[in-house]
């Protein structure tokens, strides 16, 4: 009888689960670092977990984390290579040391800076000798960047110095005495410019340009992981990308962007939350004495603000935010009495006219309280404005209270506070999308955020720039307003003298105005692709095609804040004429709010390319994993080459590059506890060389506090392997641990080397002869007749020996491919069709002579002669070489199991 | 620059592309050819190929060529540029536009994203097929 029925059957599990809906970008710019070769080339843009239109992460530092290379210039340093541990847990920090001459103590590079663009610069660093961190740009020439000196004491943890001609300089705890430390700066040229950092020995008064002393030709600090990009608003975590040579721009996880700024969003729309005391507060017979009381979390950083003097009116301090029209907000604070004990919050229009009082008169005590109330907005930003509130007209100059943490958000109640310094904070929570792979595109339009720009051509409307805040979190969207019953905007181009399929896209919002018109035309308004959009409600109200234009639709997408991306799609006439326009279709005075104009050769829109002064191109993105990959070492010091790192039985010993264990008894442990870097479900391999070997049993443990999940012994010299499944990746109670153990009972005599764990390449569990592979995938467009969504390849025959879910376009349907020896043996599918822009689960199954596909949870379909060719690598492509066609679209999810699953798991594997 | 390090500029990463025709550039990109024998099942040489070991160039399934995307290069394939000709048109909104005419050439884009293309564009420079940087470029990489 068994003792649990319930584990009579096994659950099969996949050895490989890409779940890109809950990645992370890893340092090689691909999702959790697991795919060892995501390329573009190219920036390219995506909707981060806040909502946000952003550039994908990327790193323009060459040589990021090799400081010794001739890239980097030196002066009066010398760089230790591959000193320390760095934050990743590999043996890559490098040591910068002074030299003992007298001078400035610097390394840098060049960048290239464009003016007006933001740019952040940062590096990981962690105190040796000095602590003291300078960060500069332009050091000599300041030609292209402001001249800023910062400095960080990566031994405290703080900013010393925030150079004010920088936008911000910000520092963060990594762990193990590592720091991040960012500059963000503002270009005031374009060009070529110096960029980098130098070492301060803290005597003096703090430097305010670059600092020269007599080094001691020892000292120092450790550095890694250099990283300059344009961006902007940051990456949410601005994730670190490794580079040698060249630049690395890393794959996008997309997300939906109804988000922002909605009322499930986490949201602080005050750009100085706690620094009222900062000039974006304005204030009006009343002063602030910043960091004057201990605030509610027990800092200095609460706020005092009095009345500067005796008057008939009420002091108050007022300031602006962006704002969602038309939705409700909640405005909150912490306050406490000083003199003062009453307090009223008025919200205004911009012109100052009074709208609300979502608190008045509110009592304070002595203790600090959270106060809250709501309003709705009526404006796309509004003004706050805060009084002394008891009613009494006469104030004395020194009363007051104490205020802190301010806030205002979408939504009619207060979420957690979340402080701000510069710029408003947008929570994260998008749904996500996954992996956004996309063919190569170009967006022909010259200027794609500057409607005011030569390249584009109005008439009858005023063009009013950076009015009001964008998809992209800043204020720069376009305010269009009619000044005739004839509001266009227009922008020419000339084509070949073919019938071409073009896409026009631009990001709006209504003012008052209810209906914008695309078209795509001939530079003759007769022969156009013409559709008319509701923009109060996101809607398609007419399809058109005029004259001799086919093929015209529209589309519209929500991203947030009243914004919509509206599409129009047409085929052209054989004329090489091309033009594209915008117009309003309410005649009179009417506003509306523009950015983000994009015209592209293709049937279907992709993702938005910023342009400024020139179309420019975003190469497609191609994501391959395998034949080896995944592999990110998991131990350090396996080479034993220091005595750091292991907990060393007194037993053994690290002598000569070895862990040696000599006479030894039973059960005498060296562990070393791997933390924070496996991953529940997944499968990794340990391996390690028993160098020499006298007597004895070697024994290795896999442990999960105190579970053994798989252990291995050996009584000779060699290679000693075993593969495990991660079950807890934090399990507690001493974690996750390798154990490296004497198991003999008595006179254990060997020596160890070369320690290793990491994760299994994906095709070391491949099973040659069977298997199952699920993907979940939304596909946005496709270049030819069928586009692959996910392909199971042989490298360098990608073409012929495949096992390939695609998309046809001819029916709309999934299918599953294989071919082995460039012959198509396998070609099965539903009937059922999933149309762009579905989301859909897939899998499909194969064993020689029997393949099955399952779709949605639907009966399956299956086939007899299927053929498997050997493969070693995974495709994701938006490449035209793969199959002769292009895939643009989403995938959330990939997964491959070693066995045929049956049918019944099949169907239930994409039921859910 | 008031230091006296190697102010040496960061390396070259784009290329621009100028040939006479789309066959001229599939031609350019299969890069530099070799001879290699060719040999039957028992090793014995039978003749000789040519290939073209550095070439971005493949096929589709209709055997049209394609530029493929590689991880150490991309080329943007542009194909013909316009220029305003001097003369200035009004659409009819009224809006004055330039009249554009294609200049001469076939051109394309060219990023190196690792030193694997090094023989690739010194291929493309020793054939006269790239020219000096254009101040402003008509189109650029995202």
């Amino acid at each position: 009888m068994l003792r649990n029925p319930g584990l009579r059957k096994s659950v099969e599990q996949p050895v490989l689960d890409l779940n890109f809906a809950a990645s992370q970008i890893g340092s090689n710019g691909a999702p959790d670092g697991r795919m060892n070769d995501f390329n573009r080339g190219s920036n390219a843009w995506f909707v981060d977990s806040d909502g946000l239109v952003k550039k994908s992460p990327h790193n323009l530092q060459v040589y990021s984390q090799d400081f010794d290379n001739a890239a980097w210039s030196k002066s009066r340093v010398t760089v230790s290579a591959n000193a320390i541990t760095a934050p990743d847990g590999t043996l890559t920090a490098d040591k910068i040391v002074e030299t003992a001459e007298s001078g400035a103590k610097y390394w840098r590079d060049f960048a290239s800076a464009v003016t007006g663009e933001r740019f952040f610069f940062s590096v990981f660093a962690k105190a040796a000798e000095r602590k003291y961190l300078q960060m500069w740009t332009a050091f000599g020439t300041g030609g292209n960047w402001p001249e800023v000196w910062n400095i960080f004491d990566v031994e405290a943890g703080t900013v010393i110095r925030s150079d004010s001609d920088g936008d911000s300089a910000t520092i963060e705890d990594v762990g193990n005495g590592w720091f991040r430390c960012t500059t963000s700066i503002t270009a005031d040229g374009t060009g070529l410019d110096d960029i980098g950092f130098g070492l301060w020995d803290g005597v003096g008064s703090i430097p305010t340009t670059s600092v020269s002393y007599t080094g001691d030709g020892s000292s120092g600090l450790f550095v890694w992981g250099a990283q300059f990009s344009q961006h902007t608003t940051l990456p949410v975590d601005n994730p670190y990308i490794k580079t040698e040579g060249s630049a690395v721009y890393a794959a996008r996880l997309d997300h939906d962007p109804a988000w922002f700024m909605s009322a499930a969003q986490e949201q602080n729309l005050f750009e100085y939350s706690e620094m009222l005391d900062d000039s974006a507060w304005t204030k009006t017979i009343l002063n602030v004495t910043a960091n004057a009381e201990t605030d509610p979390l027990g800092g200095t950083t609460a706020e005092y603000l009095y009345a500067s003097s005796p008057s008939g009116v009420y002091p108050f301090i007022q300031g602006s935010f962006d704002a969602k029209k038309g939705a409700v907000h909640t405005v909150s604070f912490y306050a406490k009495a000083g003199e003062i004990d009453v307090v009223t919050i008025n919200i205004r229009k911009p012109d100052g006219t009074y709208i609300a009082a979502p608190i008045e008169n509110q009592s304070l005590t002595s203790e600090w309280q959270r106060f809250s109330g709501t309003f709705t907005a009526n404006e796309d930003s509004h003004i706050i404005r805060l009084y002394f509130g008891s009613g009494a007209k006469t104030w004395t100059g020194d009363q007051g209270f104490y205020i802190w943490g301010t806030q205002i958000e979408v939504g009619s109640t207060a979420s957690t506070y979340h402080r701000t310094e510069g710029q408003p904070y947008y929570g994260e929570g998008a749904t996500p999308r996954g992996l956004l792979i996309e063919e190569a595109r170009t967006n022909l339009v010259d200027d794609s955020e500057d409607f005011s720009a030569a390249s584009w051509s109005g008439s009858g409307v005023t063009v009013t720039g950076n009015d009001v805040l964008a998809p992209d979190g800043t204020t720069t969207g376009t305010k269009l307003v009619a000044t005739s019953t004839n509001a266009i905007l227009s922008d020419s181009f000339t084509k070949a003298a073919s019938a071409k399929t073009y896409t026009a896209t631009l990001f709006a919002k209504t003012g008052d105005e209810q209906n914008i018109t695309l078209t795509i035309d001939d530079g003759n308004s007769t022969n156009r692709g013409r559709v008319v959009f509701d923009i109060t409600d996101g809607s398609v109200s007419s399809t058109n095609d005029d004259g001799d234009f086919t093929n015209t639709s529209g589309s519209v997408e929500d991203f947030g804040n009243g914004w919509y991306r509206l599409r129009v799609t047409t085929t052209t006439n054989t004329g090489t004429s091309l033009r594209h326009r915008f117009f309003f279709t309410d005649f009179g005075t009417d506003t509306c709010f523009v950015w983000g104009a994009q015209l592209e050769e293709g049937s279907f829109p992709t993702s938005y390319i910023q342009t400024t002064g020139s179309s420019a191109t975003r190469n497609a993105d191609v994501a391959t994993m395998g034949p080896t990959t995944g592999g990110t070492e998991l131990v350090t010091n396996g080479t034993f080459d220091t005595d750091s790192d292991w907990v060393v039985t007194a037993a053994a010993s690290i002598t000569g590059g070895e862990l040696v264990y000599s006479s030894a008894g039973q059960f005498k442990n060296t562990d070393q506890i791997i933390a924070g870097k496996f991953v529940a479900g997944r499968r990794y391999r340990f391996s390690c060389d028993v160098t020499s070997y006298t007597s004895g049993t070697f024994k290795v443990i896999y442990l999960e506090g105190s579970t053994n999940q798989g252990d291995v012994t050996s009584t000779s010299t060699g290679a000693v392997t075993f593969d495990f499944t991660c079950v807890d990746d934090n399990p507690g109670g001493g974690g996750n641990r390798i154990r490296l153990q004497s198991f003999a009972s008595s006179n254990n005599t060997f020596a160890i080397d070369n320690v290793s764990v990491r994760e299994l390449y994906p095709f070391e569990q491949y099973n040659p002869a069977e298997g199952t592979v699920l993907v979940e995938a939304t596909q946005t467009g496709e270049g030819s007749s069928f586009a692959s969504v996910a392909a199971i390849v042989q490298n360098g025959s990608h073409d012929n020996d495949l096992i390939n879910i695609y998309r046809s376009s001819s029916n709309d349907r999934i299918q599953l491919a294989i071919k082995s020896g460039g012959t198509l043996s396998a070609d099965i599918g539903l009937s059922n069709a999933r149309s762009l822009g579905t989301a859909y689960k897939f899998a499909g199954s194969y064993l020689e002579n029997s393949a099955s596909v399952s779709l949605d949870g639907l009966p399956r379909a299956d086939n007899t002669s299927a053929t498997i060719p050997a493969v070693d690598q995974i495709l994701f492509y938006g490449d035209v070489n793969f199959q002769g066609n292009e895939h643009s679209g989403y995938i959330k999810r990939f997964q491959y199991y070693k066995r045929k699953l049956d049918k019944v798991t099949l169907q239930s594997l994409t039921s859910d | 620059m008031t230091d006296d390090l190697d102010n040496t500029p960061p390396p070259q990463i784009d290329w621009y592309i100028k040939v006479a025709d789309r066959a001229a550039l599939i031609t350019a990109l299969k890069g530099p050819s070799e001879t290699r024998d060719t040999f039957d099942d028992d090793g014995n040489v039978t003749g000789s190929e040519t290939v073209h070991p550095h070439s971005i160039i493949s096929q589709d399934e209709d055997d049209n060529d394609v530029i493929r995307a590689t991880s150490w290069v991309r080329v943007d394939e542009i194909g013909s540029i316009y220029a305003p000709t001097g003369k200035t048109l009004t659409d009819d909104d009224g809006n004055s536009y330039p009249e554009m005419a294609a200049v001469a050439g076939y051109h394309a884009n060219l990023r190196k994203l690792s030193d694997k293309a090094d023989t690739l564009i010194q291929h493309l420079e020793d054939g006269g097929d790239t020219i000096t940087p254009p101040a402003t470029p008509a189109r650029g990489f995202a």
